[in-house]
């Protein structure tokens, strides 16, 4: 190999800073759980769960005149009565470049123009859960897990991968089978450290290699193709990245699991129920601290006897349309209390649950039928210092990214705007 | 004569293209027309004084000029759209003076996004798409990788050429990286069963599933017969005298002496059991061999000693063939002898090739989709043999089975056979009988086009000793290849042969160490991407060999073989002349079916197609042999065009005499005397309903939710498709019609409603006289001359549900928005056939935007009226619109 043009100089030549986890750094060994020595004091977490198309505008929302801690619970979130004190809704957000009115996630989490660059029919921008994950996630073996199900392009997400968009605006991509998940987060690997070790190195020269056709490639290629490259050479850094934080966890056994691994096919209900077991135990384990999760749609409604069309029934009319987009309200609300059941069930070191330090933000870009104002906002958990028990209704169209600034600024992480954010929720803050 | 013409006329509009023939660049302009309007309805509050809410209109220009301006526009769409604007309590605009507002300004609004988001000609560099890598593959290593491991596309609604939509991730280089290295693997298996005799592995079914059940047949019989005698014994014995006493006891309980048997062993002289063949009394009156009618029934059925019928609930549906030792990787033959009986309907002239579903509790189901269906000729006694390819790969299971094809969904034939069986008696009708099957293989390749098997047998250990010699020498000619035909980076090279060198090693086998750096090769840029050298904003020629590739992966979706490499190599490709006649025959090439699958279904945005899974009770032919040759149909029918001499035009699309489908697609439009499973052209009765895309099932199919037809999906379809006017994207926030709230409705009358309030109309009124038009195909495209039903067919559920329901009158009549009105569907397709130029204008802008990888701008206007202009003097061949494209500037510039 030419010595002149190996990775890490082409690395360094392009200002990449590949943020190795800093063993020795308190954060690091006092945090992660999954190392021998237990953390001191738990961390933050978060989660998204989007669903996708919206809710039953008629009975999911508690009446907007009904504000405050001591609001009558509506319909659509009944089964969530035992937690009542426990979160809170909150009303009047939109984002005011949304107009997709079948793109429930695309957005949820960024609020970007879909037109903002020139030249360009679509873009992106980061959402709030890669934010915090670019601050938190270098403590973890994951630094975020993106969760998805298997039919997403009927469910009214939109474009995207999942509910999370990088730095560039780029869609992540997820896991999409509770299976796979689980291998990911406690499979133990049994190859021997040394063999892992060369591993690592084999992969790395193979990175070497493919970086010296990238820079043949480079010659003569315009600005929008370098820009295109770019991808290439950014994927490199970040396996290059991945590799590194490997490395670092090599010794650090994966986390003992503490449930069963999933068996057999489940869809609909029954997948959202496992995934929230293992969004708990990923959280349990301090496996990573940012999760979310594009929620199945067509899958729950067939199996919970609500018909085969999600856009019909989003769509709903009086009849059988609304029926199944109220039993659909229903079980998500069911499903949620069981989820917060689980976070307050899992004890954390210090004798607190789990839930007082994760934030929990469930809800869709679209309110119901094409309404994309009013997003339906449901927040959860002791995480960001979040003012729960409430029925708040804020002024007619706050960005939501006002919300999603408040639970980022709740979490402790260093920001002062996020997308078209204004200021943070007042209201919201204990 | 004509094609000599068009080139020479072709290459003189090249050089004369020059700026004066340019349109008037395209302004998003809200017409002046509407100034009243905003002037009555908006300025009295939004005016520089007043700023109601902080808005001020009265410096909004007219003309969109920036993204800025386009938001503030948005807004003033978005808040009438909503209802919100103007308030109750002040003036409000008559109902069709808002709907015709509504209309321009969000036509306005789509042309100012298009404005903004024009990339001014530019094309991207790409990354190969999903279609393009496995094609792409297929060349190198003759192997087909399941799509759904390859990296995917998502993420964007544009179609999968456009460079600027497709992303790269990390976890999608990694995938590269595993794909590639996967594909490698079984490349290597397939080689090695290169010189394996191919077997022969035969199923005769009348000596297995036969024998069984005769055996289970001759066993009931038997059980029959002893059970009889002992009820004829136990009769006797009751009738003694010494027993009288006992039983006019018993008869106090049981006058009909039914349980008798349960008291048998009270009575004197009493009877064994065991001279019968029984252990005990109980067990002949038990139903311990039960045998159904059905299968006495088929039992029955003559040529059962040569062959089996084929059941379709219960008995013997699967036929399976399983050979005893794991087959190598190959190619196979499947072969059926089978026959269908003389009266039974077409629709079951079918057998369906797939692997058992795996797992204990086995239904006969198939393990997923099936992989090819069968049309089955002959008659019982009288087999044809039909026969089809079978790839197995490393992970292919090493099991088939056949069945008659049947709706996806487990249980819908049962009740069919319920329903059967109170009329005859027995249950399903036989329609198909088996001869026996056989599996051969793996074929013999012949001479291998694979372009890696010809790299190692060049490059031979007999040939070159050295292993490391070997390998540079390999590794360089592939990267050749897998670049289309340009040179790596030596330093490249190196550094796979260094990587070699350990892999060496470890593995102590050529064959296998070599897979690690080749596969490596399958996820650099060079390979992966289609990478054109040039300046922002200066367009330069293409050379001959990046036009190669550029024409490949647009008519191909793969890259370019050795004759277009070699013209390239001579210089000679971009002559107009010779690019003609390789058009000409890169689309007689069956990789032109990659252009016509990969075109049509985003261009016709079949997505939709896979969206449902209709019921096999209300849609029994609708399973998904149907849809996937539906699918094809669609395809072939633009093959058949694009490959046509002079009968090429792209308007028959929209009507024609004839219809291009196969033996089931023929069955499922009631066409006769169609045979086989290829597809060909197929003359229509007169009034046939089919002919054009308005006829075709997978249109209507896609037009509505698996089980109704959806006439507002229809209707907005055409208008995309068929007639360029597409509508603007549904807006967000309009309120739905409460007044209609919980009254039940015909669809008619509820689509009426939609006209009512202004926010709908401005595209209902265009949307939904089209789609009331198609009414006559019911969801699956069958057609239908009222809504009426046949109950007796449905599910008891469905039925149920419709008691007491009379159904509306079908009325498909209606009037195109602002153009002429049709009587019934003949007429609408002969008014849509009268708009043949739109339906050619939406066309060739998916051509662009596929041929060119970026989404059709105002830019390429002047480009498309070129391409209409030639297609036109051309009488519309389809192939002319491709030639014409292709001998263009932008075709090949970079």
């Amino acid at each position: 190999m030419r010595p002149d043009i190996n990775r890490g100089h082409f690395l360094r030549g392009t200002g990449a800073l590949i943020a190795l986890p800093a063993l020795e750094s308190i954060g690091f060994k006092s945090n992660a759980s999954a190392a021998s020595k237990k953390p001191s004091k738990p961390p933050k977490r978060m989660v998204f769960l989007g669903m996708g198309y919206g809710v039953t505008n008629e009975t999911w929302f508690p009446d907007k005149k009904d504000t405050g801690f001591d609001y009558k619970l509506s319909e659509g979130l009944n089964p969530l009565k035992r937690h009542k004190k426990d979160f809170t809704i909150v009303q009047g957000c939109k984002h005011k470049y949304s107009r997709e009115p079948h793109w429930g996630s695309t957005f949820w989490l960024t609020g970007a123009n879909k037109y903002d660059t020139p030249g360009q029919s679509f873009s992106n921008t980061i959402s709030v859960d890669q934010v915090m994950a670019n601050a938190v996630g270098k403590y973890t073996r994951f630094t975020s897990i993106q969760l998805d199900n298997l039919d997403s392009k009927s469910g009214g997400h939109g474009p995207g991968l999942s509910l999370a968009w990088d730095q560039r605006g780029k869609p992540k991509p997820a896991f999409k089978s509770p299976l796979k998940t689980f291998h990911k987060l406690f499979s133990a690997d049994d190859m021997p450290l040394a063999q892992r070790k060369s591993m690592i190195a084999d992969r790395r020269s193979v990175l070497d290699s493919i970086t010296i056709e990238a820079k043949r490639i480079q010659k003569g290629l315009t600005k929008t193709d370098v820009d295109k490259l770019n991808e290439y050479y950014q994927s490199i850094r970040d396996i290059e990245t991945g590799l590194s934080k490997e490395e670092a966890w090599l010794g650090i056994p994966k986390a003992k699991a503490p449930l069963n691994a999933p068996t057999g096919k489940v869809r609909g209900r029954e997948e959202i129920e496992l995934m929230y077991k293992l969004i708990v135990a990923a959280l349990q384990t301090d496996s990573t601290r940012v999760m979310s999760y594009r929620l199945p749609v067509g899958n729950l409604l067939a199996s919970i006897g609500g018909g085969r069309n999600p856009h019909n029934v989003s769509h709903y009319k009086p009849g059988e349309t609304m029926e199944s987009s109220k039993k659909k309200d229903k079980a998500h609300s069911e499903l949620l209390a069981g989820l917060l059941d689980q976070l307050k069930a899992t004890k954390e070191i210090d004798g607190s649950s789990l839930f007082d330090h994760v934030t929990v933000a469930f809800g869709s870009n679209i309110r119901s039928i094409h309404h994309m104002d009013n997003c339906p906002t449901f927040i959860s958990g002791g995480g960001a210092k979040i003012k729960l028990g409430q029925n708040l209704v804020l002024p007619k169209d706050t960005p939501l990214n006002n919300v999603w600034l408040t639970m980022l600024q709740g979490s402790g992480i260093d920001v002062d705007r996020h997308g078209d954010s204004t200021g943070v929720v007042k209201e919201l803050l204990v | 004569m004509k094609i000599c013409n068009a080139a020479q006329s072709l290459s003189g509009l090249f050089l004369m293209l020059s700026p004066l023939l340019h349109a008037q660049p395209t302004e998003a302009l809200v017409s002046k027309k509407h100034m009243a309007f905003f002037k009555n309805y908006c300025l009295d509050c939004h005016d520089s004084d007043t700023e109601k809410g902080e808005v001020n209109l009265e410096d909004l220009s007219f003309k969109i000029r920036s993204i800025e301006q386009a938001e503030r526009w948005q807004d003033v769409l978005d808040s009438l759209n909503s209802g919100e604007m103007p308030p109750e309590k002040k003036k409000q605009p008559r109902s069709n003076e808002k709907a015709d507002f509504l209309d321009d300004l969000s036509q306005t609004m789509v042309t100012a996004r298009k404005i903004l988001s024009d990339s001014g000609g530019k094309i991207t560099m790409r990354r190969l798409n999903q279609r393009e890598y496995q094609n792409s593959l297929e060349d190198l290593l003759g192997v087909k990788m399941d799509e759904t491991i390859l990296p995917s596309d998502g993420g964007s609604t544009d179609f999968d050429t456009v460079g600027a939509s497709l992303f790269l991730s990390s976890s999608k280089l990694e995938q590269y990286l595993s794909v590639g290295r996967k594909a490698l693997d079984e490349f290597f298996l397939k080689r090695a069963a290169r010189n394996v005799e191919p077997k022969v592995y035969r199923v005769e079914p009348e000596l297995t599933l036969n024998v069984e059940r005769d055996k289970k047949l001759k066993a009931f019989q038997n059980f029959q017969k002893r059970s009889q005698s002992l009820k004829n014994e136990l009769k006797r014995v009751a009738a003694l005298p010494e027993n009288k006493e006992i039983i006019a006891k018993l008869r106090k309980k049981d006058p009909k002496l039914q349980n008798l048997w349960r008291f048998a062993g009270q009575l004197k002289a009493g009877l064994n059991p065991k001279k019968y063949g029984f252990k005990t009394i109980k067990e002949a009156y038990s139903q311990a061999v039960r045998v159904s009618k059905y299968q006495m029934h088929y039992a029955s059925l003559p040529h059962n000693d040569k062959g089996t019928y084929l059941m379709l609930t219960t008995g013997h549906f699967l036929i399976e063939i399983k050979p005893k030792q794991k087959i190598p990787s190959g190619t196979y033959t499947l072969r059926v002898a089978a026959g269908v009986t003389e009266d039974s309907p077409t629709y079951r002239h079918f057998i369906e090739v797939g692997h058992p579903e795996e797992g204990l509790n086995r239904k006969g189901q198939l393990d997923g989709f099936p992989i090819k269906a069968l049309q089955v000729r002959g008659r019982p006694g009288h087999p044809e043999v039909i026969e089809t390819q079978l790839t197995i790969q490393k992970d292919t299971r090493r099991e088939f089975v056949i069945r008659e094809r049947q709706p996806t969904e487990w249980g819908a034939l049962r009740k069919v056979h319920q329903k059967e069986v109170e009329r005859n008696g027995y249950g399903h009708e036989p329609a198909i009988w088996v001869d026996w099957l056989e599996l051969e293989g793996p074929l013999p390749e012949g001479e291998s086009m694979v372009i890696l098997d010809q790299i190692l047998d060049a490059h031979s250990e007999k040939r070159v000793r050295d292993p490391y010699r070997r390998a540079r020498q390999i590794l360089s000619d592939f990267a050749v290849k897998a670049f289309r035909q340009s040179d790596p980076d030596p330093a490249f090279i190196s550094s796979l042969l260094t990587i070699f060198k350990k892999q060496l090693k470890v593995d102590q086998n050529f064959d296998i160490a070599i897979r690690k750096p080749l596969s490596i090769i399958l996820a650099s840029p060079g390979f992966i991407f289609l990478h054109e050298p040039g300046q922002e904003g200066k367009p330069r020629a293409l050379s001959d060999r990046e036009l190669a590739v550029r024409l490949s992966y647009f008519l191909w979706s793969s890259a370019p073989d050795e004759q277009l490499l070699n013209l390239a190599k001579e210089g000679t490709l971009k002559n107009s002349k010779i690019l003609r006649e390789q058009v000409e025959r890169m689309v007689q090439d069956p990789k032109a079916h990659n252009f016509a699958s990969g075109l049509v279904h985003q261009w016709l945005d079949m997505e939709r197609l896979d969206f449902f899974q209709f019921n096999g009770i209300d849609f029994r032919e609708f399973d998904e042999n149907t849809r996937a040759a539906a699918r094809e149909e669609v395809y072939q029918s633009f093959l058949y065009l694009l490959r046509s001499e002079d009968q090429g035009e792209i308007h028959k699309l929209l009507k024609s005499d004839y219809v291009i489908v196969n033996g089931l697609m023929a069955s499922y439009y009631g066409l006769k005397g169609v045979q086989g499973d290829h597809y060909r052209k197929v003359s229509l009765p007169p009034k046939s309903p089919r002919g054009g895309l308005l006829g075709m099932a997978a249109i209507h199919v896609m037009g509505s939710d698996g089980r109704k037809s959806n006439p507002i999906e229809r209707g907005a379809w055409m208008l995309r498709h068929i007639l360029n006017d597409p509508p603007p994207p549904a807006p967000a926030n309009v309120p739905q019609i409460s007044r209609l709230d919980g009254k039940t409705l015909s669809k008619r009358q509820r689509l009426v409603a939609h006209q009512e309030e202004p926010q709908c109309a401005s595209c209902h009124r265009k949307i939904d006289p089209l789609g009331f038009g198609l009414e006559n195909f019911d969801a699956a495209g069958k057609w239908r001359s009222t809504y009426e039903v046949d109950r007796s067919k449905l599910s008891r559920a469905a039925r149920k549900k419709l008691k007491g329901v009379k159904p509306s009158k079908l009325d498909p009549s209606g009037t195109i928005y602002k153009g002429p009105s049709f009587a019934n569907y003949f007429e609408l397709r002969d008014r849509v056939h009268d708009r043949k130029d739109d339906f050619a204008q939406g066309f060739i802008k998916a051509l662009v935007e596929y041929s060119l990888g970026r989404p059709f701008a105002f830019t390429d206007e002047d480009l498309a009226s070129q391409i209409m202009k030639t297609a036109k003097r051309q009488d519309y061949q389809l192939v002319d619109f491709i030639h014409s494209l292709v001998q263009t500037k932008e075709f090949q510039s970079k």
